[in-house]
């Protein structure tokens, strides 16, 4: 099926079995942020949630026939996201690698600037880690990926309210860590 | 500075939730501070695709297929070889070649409804003579 000219999972999949590397090019294109936030939710590191994001596609690819209904693609995907990044945290914290760097480089050079990133940065790194895994993927695909609630619901097979109240406390939360002290939001001007 | 109020109703945003959302994004989506990242991103991925989606390629194709790839080459490659025979048949050569004839077919052409004695009778008594002393001598 196409709608509005856009195929939908079931055709990309139906072609990428094929081996047709752009329906397979559709799919990543479709879900690489909502891979990345998922991983992202669990590692909590970005190079960790980038390798897993990526690895899991490979194995997606690699399973594709496995997955049996082809409309629940986005869930099937998640979850392998899901376990591909519980495998790397697993294994890295056997390996007790050093923390790794924040991954988005700065664009204020700074070194004021700097610190106020690195410490708010911090704050939410922390707000975020005392989350519930559900509520912090949650919160991820819905501001990071901008998934909709009827979306998540629907693609991760989560009752809508659920979704609405998993949002609701993940954000109270970080409010929560954030009210401690005044931030500037980013990209804000500065004084 | 922008300050973050607490609190809100369940499942309505407002402008802190606006505000965290963001804060999320600038803060954790690589996108945001690297512009080329998503491409590398997927870029990357397919990369290491190409493998998987090469074999299931080759392996999606049937006897069917490969039936059907080459009929696309052989049958315009026929009908033009059968419109040259045809064009070439119907030029044909305006002398045609004598026909050639087998050594039994040359001994008895032109005789065929000739029975021996007619045959002898129309051959002067001297030839007969000689025809039949060299049969006897054979």
């Amino acid at each position: 099926m196409v709608v509005m000219g856009r195929p939908d999972d079931s055709e990309l999949i139906r072609r990428a079995r094929g081996g047709d590397a752009d329906a397979f090019g559709g799919l990543v294109d479709r879900y690489m942020r909502a891979a990345y936030a998922v991983a992202l939710s669990v590692t909590g590191a970005h190079e960790d949630a980038e390798d897993a994001a990526q690895e899991s596609f490979m194995v997606a690819l690699q399973k594709l026939e496995e997955c049996r209904n082809p409309e629940r693609f986005a869930g099937w995907l998640m979850t392998i996201v899901r376990n591909r990044s519980r495998n790397l945290v697993r294994r890295e914290s056997l390996r007790d690698t050093e923390e790794v760097p924040a991954s988005a480089p700065s664009r204020a050079p700074t070194p004021e600037w700097e610190t106020e990133r690195s410490e708010l940065r911090g704050r939410l790194a922390e707000a975020l880690d005392t989350l519930p895994q559900a509520q912090r993927e949650i919160v991820l695909l819905h501001d990071l990926e901008g998934w909709k609630h009827r979306e998540i619901a629907e693609r991760l097979e989560i009752p809508a309210g659920t979704v609405r109240s998993h949002l609701h406390f993940a954000r109270k939360a970080l409010r929560d860590a954030l009210v401690e002290s005044p931030v500037r939001e980013v990209g804000e001007e500065r004084t | 500075m922008t300050k973050v109020d607490a609190g809100g109703p369940d499942g309505r945003e407002n402008n802190d939730d606006g505000l965290i959302s963001r804060i999320l994004r600038t803060e954790l989506d690589p996108g945001i501070s690297d512009p080329g990242y998503w491409d590398r991103f997927r870029s990357r991925i397919l990369s290491r695709a190409a493998a998987d989606l090469a074999r299931r390629r080759a392996a999606g194709v049937t006897v069917g297929d490969v039936l059907e790839k080459w009929s696309r080459t052989l049958v315009p490659l026929a009908a033009a070889a059968a419109a040259v025979a045809l064009i070439l048949t119907w030029m044909g050569p305006s002398n045609p070649a004598p026909p050639t004839m087998g050594i039994e077919e040359a001994l008895t052409w032109d005789l065929e409804d000739e029975v021996l004695p007619t045959l002898l009778g129309s051959e002067t008594p001297g030839e007969v003579s000689a025809f039949i002393l060299a049969s006897e001598a054979f």
